[in-house]
């Protein structure tokens, strides 16, 4: 079964881990790797993600890390995941090699569930990354 | 088959388990993909005369979450003697019942 958020993996005797629970933890693990600027969201996780923005404006609470740019395709004992995300400020490959070490290991500690394949593909690469970018108004009131 | 039972007892008694096991919570909070619906008290179980579903999320003081799962899934088993099948649906940053 190939999907975001369906699916369902039986790690023991009883014991089952739906998609949506892996996608949480690989988007936790690939955020978490130095170099990587964002995932990327489909149109459709474009949208959901402002519904989430909005449902925590109404409810004034935060929710967890959406799961744009997670693909997770679960079979009867284990998962494929496909990572989508940009990069910035280290080599792509670098980085690419890491996300996948990173969310593998992750995703087998901590859920018990067997991962035959990590796909990570860079969408986009920021020549800049974030941090060394200094907003417009500072830079106004910096300049003589 | 029977009806389903969704009975508050059973609730209550299935998240006794859980909060002794610790880390895991009904996935019934509105951050969980399972929201309560109208005619059914406990959406997160589903019990017929011969078994036991039940669905919970984890916060981030179960992971790794295998041992946590095990564990709930075997003390649900000898508490209702039930074939109980426990899924995690979701990964939560704090306990959704705060």
């Amino acid at each position: 079964m190939t999907t975001a958020l369906g699916g369902a993996v039986e790690v023991a005797e009883g014991v089952v881990v739906e998609s949506r629970a892996i996608a949480r933890l690989t988007a936790t693990a690939a955020r978490s790797v130095d170099g990587v600027v964002s995932l990327e969201p489909t149109l459709l996780g474009f949208v959901a993600d402002l519904g989430r923005q909005l449902r925590d404006v109404i409810t004034g609470r935060d929710v967890a890390d959406p799961v744009d740019g997670i693909q997770v395709s679960a079979e009867p004992a284990a998962v494929r995941l496909g990572v989508a995300l940009s990069v910035g400020g280290r080599p792509a490959r670098e980085v690419s090699v890491e996300v996948s070490r990173t969310v593998r290991d992750n995703v087998q500690h901590n859920l018990g569930v067997r991962v035959d394949e990590v796909r990570v593909t860079v969408v986009d690469v920021a020549l800049i990354p974030p941090e060394a970018r200094v907003p417009q108004q500072q830079v106004a009131a910096v300049a003589p | 088959m029977t009806e389903p039972d969704t009975g508050e007892d059973l609730a209550t008694a299935v998240r006794a388990v859980l909060a002794e096991v610790g880390g895991l919570h009904p996935a019934v909070a509105e951050d969980a993909p399972i929201t309560k619906v109208p005619g059914v008290d406990e959406p997160w179980i589903t019990a017929t005369a011969d078994r036991l579903v039940v669905r919970v999320v984890a916060d981030a003081e179960a992971m790794p979450v295998l041992p946590k799962l095990l564990l709930a899934r075997q003390a649900l088993t000898s508490a209702f003697e039930l074939d109980v099948e426990l899924r995690l649906v979701d990964l939560v940053d704090r306990p959704p019942d705060e």
